[in-house]
């Protein structure tokens, strides 16, 4: 005849204590036990938990016994994170690379447009300033030459004027041409 | 291309299968389907929410602290459920629920002496000194010496110690009071 196991007689005795509104186990304290940390003021407290709850123990130990799964997922996630960068730069560089292209291809057509504008713009103007040059000159002798006229002419009225002034002493200021 | 095809994908969804392949063995291995749990709603929830914390964040460094939380979480979450459960009445008792340590195969007779048995070891741990009922305690809650000692706080040898004393002492106590001889 087999012996009763005083194990399974303790776990039958605490089962019925599971995750009570006041329960001491939440998920960190769980995790720290997992793995040895309890911290040294709750030592007491999370022991006498685990000890009084079926629960909290199983909790806590398949936490532990997972540990090295958990682990080892951890380090797959991170080379098949590394993985996906890699190919998410180089899909981002592949689809980087055609707008380039096309972009550059516009700005060259536009400065062939703008280089076309400026040469159709400027070619006329390079008969421009040579019309100017000869028109002001015609009309200026044109002008000075009647604006030497004037005052020619105007001069000798000044001059009488003077003379005028200075020979008879009558104010013939206002006759220039009177004289 | 869709998702399915997406190599990474593929390689995330196998990661996560056997990741949750291990997981639903050691929910199974360390009796929490007695608490109410179930191995493969745990796996399901575990692997859902380390999806969507994948899909936010590919390129995160997901350690392995942060996965244990997700699994710690989720368990928590599924032993509250099951308490809640366990406490709403039902039509037929132990019909469709859930039993801590099912002796269906026990008759009534066998269920009043393990019943009796229960109350004789609460008596006898109670009667045991303050220092080695908490170390006991965790034994027989499974936990392996360099485990009770760190959460006792004190090193495995004399949790070794501790505990071998204090089996003997519980032992000798339960002949004491003529309820027979037991197995660790």
């Amino acid at each position: 005849m087999t012996k009763p196991s005083l194990s399974q007689l303790y776990q039958s005795l605490t089962s019925e204590q599971t995750l009570s509104a006041r329960a001491l186990i939440d998920v960190d304290t769980a995790l720290r036990a997992a793995r040895g940390r309890v911290v040294p003021h709750e030592r007491e407290e999370v022991a006498a938990a685990l000890a009084g709850s079926a629960a909290h123990a199983d909790l806590v130990q398949f936490l532990h016994a997972l540990e090295p799964a958990s682990a080892e997922l951890a380090r797959d996630l991170a080379h098949s994170g590394a993985a996906h960068e890699r190919r998410e730069r180089g899909h981002r560089a592949a689809q980087g690379a055609r707008p380039r292209r096309w972009q550059f291809g516009a700005v060259a057509a536009g400065v062939v447009a703008a280089l076309a504008l400026f040469i159709a713009r400027t070619g006329p103007m390079t008969h421009q300033p040579f019309q100017a040059q000869v028109a002001p000159a015609d009309r200026g002798d044109e002008i000075f030459s009647g604006s030497l006229d004037h005052s020619v002419a105007h001069q000798a009225g000044g001059d009488h004027i003077f003379r005028a002034g200075s020979e008879d002493g009558n104010d013939r200021f206002h006759t220039p041409r009177g004289g | 291309m869709g998702r399915s095809n997406d190599p990474n994908h593929q390689r995330l969804e196998q990661l996560l299968s056997d990741y949750g392949a291990k997981l639903r063995a050691l929910v199974a291995a360390h009796g929490l389907a007695r608490h109410g749990i179930d191995a493969d709603d745990v796996e399901q929830e575990v692997r859902i929410r380390l999806w969507r914390a994948i899909e936010r964040d590919r390129s995160a460094a997901f350690h392995a602290s942060y996965i244990q939380r997700v699994v710690a979480s989720t368990v928590i979450d599924a032993l509250r459920r099951a308490q809640v459960r366990a406490a709403e009445p039902l039509p037929e008792e132990s019909e469709d629920g859930f039993q801590p340590f099912p002796d269906q195969n026990r008759g009534p007779e066998e269920r009043a002496s393990g019943h009796q048995h229960v109350e004789k070891l609460k008596a006898c741990l109670d009667a045991l000194p303050e220092r080695r009922r908490l170390p006991i305690s965790l034994h027989l809650q499974g936990f392996a010496l360099q485990e009770i000692a760190d959460l006792v706080g004190t090193s495995a040898e004399a949790a070794r110690k501790l505990v071998s004393r204090g089996l003997d002492e519980l032992k000798d106590r339960l002949r004491g009071i003529g309820a027979g001889d037991f197995d660790d």
